[in-house]
This record gives structure tokens, sequence and C-alpha cells, in this order.
């Protein structure tokens, strides 16, 4: 952990919503933060940039485990905490500012991704902790592809679905098939920057997560412009801060310095947090031209949040985090061999269809889950918000049941046979 | 669009998926697909008319088409990627469906219920010869044509 950068981070953010309450306190708008009287729009920019910051962590993990790119365990860790950390920030804006953030949004599916990430993130760290049974680390590793499997489509749909539900009840300019994917990159962009702010944090860095950092601001530049096409209009702001900037990593004095990359990250969020806004109110300028302490103290105090809650569970995890690897500087693919799982011994070979051993593991789970979902939809008729999170759910829990169920048999049978 | 513009665009994801062919390391291979999505937009820009609300995601079916062509040229984990890639293009189609559903305008179901059958199709494929490859390209081919 860099204790300096974390220390330095943490005094200032704190100075900042200590002088950002007091200066609400100087332009009248102290009032804004202590009554939700609903007519202030802020809370609810806010709330959809950390509600959709939470899958991002979750989203890039297990896409990356799918597609096998070797991440280190403690990155892959790191980004899913942050999900949590991130979904809690979005509840805390809720808590006191419901009246405000009185918006069409799918509590169960949200809650069902968290729920399902939680599965996965608990696996991860039970799998990886070499203090543990070995057989049930063994078992669990073994569950975890099949759960990115199950948690990447799951992603996709709710993230669609809230993009089309937004669209059609918040702000028709969104209405089309384009909002969604529009979405789903963000929080893939949003996991990269946050995968680089939360490395620097930990001492290292990864030069593959930076490389594809950059590669998906070329990608968000390409579908900010799509936006003018199509629309005609766009946020001119969040361009500037989400595209143009991380285009300094190109520039050797900022990639190689910690600060450099931290000033790039924090472009990012600020200019997807403007991106967020102008969702909410559909005006590229209104942010800065409405712009109060109050605003300043809510994404301050939200940001503290996050640091808090990340560091704590950070520190409180730290035996998981850190295992029996020591980390100096960077960390690159190739050189990660080691990260702490079962290695795939059978990854090379060719299997008939449906009989690789993580086909083996889900496509049970994945039948009942789809039964499940069927059930759901032709009970309730809701198909789009619900279905398929309900049959997610059901099929990760599963899978998770199958190494305690496996082990148990495992154990019985050998204390038969004593 | 035109069916004859429509015929151009698939050419383009042939061509695309020829030029991935050529590219080792994924970073390349990213770069290319960049390249593949701004040439998809520009395209649509030209030959399409916006107004018309299907045009959307026409770049990002483009990119989808490509990436399920270039899959057949991979040397592992041939089938994996093979269904990663339909399901992509399922998921464009589906979104597209979808909304096209939830503005009153009529939605191509069919071809959503096509890329689902190939998808599924490719699940059990063991070997795939080069044979089986061609077929696939065309079914896909006929999908975007005809669908």
């Amino acid at each position: 952990m860099n204790s300096k950068i974390v220390t330095i981070f943490f005094i200032a953010l704190s100075l900042m919503l200590l002088l950002s309450v007091g200066g609400s306190f100087w332009d009248g708008s102290f009032d804004l933060l202590l009554h939700d009287s609903g007519s202030w729009k802020f809370p609810k920019t806010l709330f959809v940039f950390w509600l959709g910051m939470s899958p991002s962590g979750i989203l890039l993990s297990a896409f990356l485990l799918i597609m096998k790119v070797k991440i280190h365990r403690r990155t892959s860790l790191l980004l899913e905490l942050s999900s949590f950390c991130s979904l809690a920030v979005s509840f805390f804006y809720v808590l006191l500012y419901g009246n405000s953030l009185a918006m069409n949004c799918n509590v169960y599916s949200i809650g069902i991704v968290g729920f399902i990430s939680l599965l996965y993130f608990v696996t991860h760290l039970i799998a990886a902790d070499s203090a543990e049974d070995l057989t049930l680390c063994r078992e669990l590793a073994k569950i975890r592809r099949p759960l990115a499997w199950i948690i990447l489509p799951t992603v996709f749909w709710v993230v669609s679905a809230f993009g089309l539900d937004f669209a059609r009840v918040e702000n028709p300019l969104w209405q089309g098939a384009f909002f969604p994917l529009y979405l789903v990159a963000c929080a893939f962009y949003l996991g990269l920057a946050i995968a680089v702010a939360l490395l620097l944090f930990e001492n290292y860095f990864n030069r593959l997560i930076e490389r594809l950092l950059v590669l998906c601001s070329w990608f968000m530049s390409l579908m900010f412009l799509w936006i003018i096409l199509l629309r005609g209009e766009g946020c001119f702001t969040s361009f500037v801060f989400c595209c143009l900037v991380p285009q300094l990593l190109f520039i050797d004095a900022v990639r190689e310095n910690v600060w450099g990359r931290l000033f790039v990250v924090m472009s990012i969020l600020f200019g997807v947090l403007l991106k967020c806004d102008y969702l909410v109110n559909s005006n590229d300028l209104l942010f800065f031209s409405n712009a109060n302490f109050a605003d300043v103290s809510l994404i301050l105090a939200g940001t503290m949040l996050f640091v808090s809650l990340f560091l704590g569970v950070r520190f409180l995890l730290s035996r998981f985090f850190e295992n029996d690897e020591i980390l100096i500087g960077e960390v690159d693919s190739s050189s990660d061999s080691s990260d702490g799982e079962v290695p795939d011994e059978n990854e090379k070979k060719n299997y008939p269809s449906f009989s690789a051993p993580e086909f083996k593991v889900v496509r049970l789970p994945i039948l009942c889950g789809v039964l499940a979902a069927v059930t759901y939809g032709y009970f309730t008729s809701d198909w789009i918000n619900l279905a398929g999170p309900f049959g997610a759910y059901v099929s990760c829990l599963l899978v998770c049941l199958q190494p305690f169920v496996r082990l148990g048999f495992f154990r019985k049978r050998r204390g038969g046979r004593k | 669009m035109s069916m004859f513009a429509n015929a151009v665009a698939c050419l383009l994801c042939l061509f695309f998926a020829a030029l991935l062919w050529n590219q080792r390391g994924m970073l390349r291979t990213a770069l290319v697909m960049f390249v593949v999505v701004m040439t998809s937009c520009l395209y649509t820009s030209f030959v399409g008319n916006f107004t018309v609300a299907t045009l959307d995601n026409y770049p990002f079916r483009m990119l989808a088409l490509t990436l399920c062509v270039f899959t057949t040229g991979l040397r592992e984990n041939r089938r994996r990627f093979m269904v990663l890639a339909q399901a992509f293009w399922l998921w464009v189609e589906l979104v597209g469906c979808v909304s096209l559903f939830q503005t009153g305008a009529e939605a191509p179901w069919l071809r959503l219920a096509a890329i689902a059958e190939i998808g599924l199709g490719c699940c059990f494929m063991v070997r795939i010869s080069k044979e089986i490859e061609f077929g696939l390209i065309v079914l896909w081919m006929a999908v975007w044509m005809f669908f």
C-alpha cells in the first residue's frame, strides 16, 4: 500500500470537504444540503454516476477472466471491492435525498446484481486464501469462471434495461438502440479508470490496463461523435475531460508519474460525472453555470465515503489481498503466472461440445435458472426487467452450492471407508 | 438503408475481418477494431438516413458481424469466442429490437431468432472444419442481408 499517496489524498479530500461545506454557508446553498426539497437535481446526477460505477469493477473483472486475460489477483479483487463501495455510495444518496431521486429504477435487479457480485467476490477471496482448507480453495477456484459467465450477461442485461427505461421515462433524447451500448461502454471505461486509480494506492501499476484505458478512450470518442451525428448535440465538456485528457498518457512524463496518472484518472471520472449531469439535465454547461458549494460538498462527501469504505474494507481483508506475494513496481500481464489461483491444467485441451469442465459446472444451474426465469416471466409478465436477473440469481446460488455438496460427499465417503 | 448499401456493408465486414486476421496481439487487434468502428460509423453516416431509428446501432451491428467472421480464423478457443461474438451480436440486436418495440416501431424479431439459433448451433460443434467455417460465414451473411 502506498501510504504516502493515500494519506495525501485523504487529507486533501477532507480539507476540500470542510472548505466546501464552509463555502456553502457563504453562498447560501447550505439549505440545499440539509433539506431534501426534491427540486435540487444534482443528487440525481451523482446517484446515476455512482450507480453507473457500481457494476464497472465486477464487469471488468468478469470480462477479463472470461477472455482469459491474466491480471493479478489483487487487481481483480480491488475492482470487485470498488463495485460494492460504489453501490453503497449510491445507496447513501438514496437515503439522504430520496425525494430528489424520484426516478424509475429497478431496485430488485440492482440488488440481485449486487448479491451475485458478492458471491463472486467472496468465492474469489476464499479461493485465494492460502490459510484455508486447500481442498475447499481448489473447489471454489473451479467455480470462478462459471460464475463470471453468469455475471457478465446479467450485468449487460441490467444496465441495458436501466438505459432503456431511463431513456423512455426520464429523457426521450436518449431513446433508441444506441443508449444501452453507450452505457455499457461507459461502465467498461469507468472500470479501467478506477482500476488505474486503485492500483496507484497499492503502489504498483499495470501497463496492460493503462493501454486498454487509452484504447477505450478512443472508442468513447467515437461513441461521442456518433451521438453528435445521430442527435445533433452532445456534451463537449465531458468529451474534453473523458477523451482528450487521457491522451496525455502518451507523454512519458505523465505516464511514469504517479500524480500524472492520478490526474488523468480524476479527469476521466469528472468527465463521466459531467456526462451524467448531461443525461439528467440535457444541458452541457448547466453544471458550471449552476455550480455552488453545496454541489461540491455533495461530490466530495460521496468520494470521501467511497475512499473510507474502500480503504476500511481493504485493511480489514488485507490478509486476503496481500496473501503470500510481494509486489514491487510494475506488474505486467506476462509476469503474472502466480495469481494465487489453481492453475488450469486442462486449458489447452480440445473438448467435445458441452463437455468442458466449466460447462459441466454450469449446465444444470443454468437450466434451473432459465426455468426459474421463464416461470417468473410467465406469472408476472415482466420479461424485460427482472426475469433475466432472477434466473441468474438462481443459477449463481446453485453454482456456489456445488463445491460444498461435492466436499460433503467426499468427506462422507472418506469417513465411510475408515 | 437500401439493399445495395446493406450488401456493401456486409462486404466491408468481410474485409475488416480479413484485416483482423492479419493482426497479432490483443492491442493491435483492438487498434484495428477501433478503425473498424470508425469506418463503420463514417459509412453509416454517408449512406444512411438518420431519421430511421434502426440505424442507431448499425455500426455496432457491423462490428458484431466482423467479429463473428473474425472468430472463424482463430486458432485457439474458437468455439468459445464464436459463441461470445454471436452473443454480442444478439445483445446489440436485442437492445435494438426492444428500443424499437418501445417506440411502437416494427422490430426485426426474426433476425434475433436466427442469430440465437446459429449461436446455439455453434455450441454443439466439436471440430470446425473449413467447410463449416464457410457455411457459417454464408449463414451470417444471409441473416445480415435477408432478415
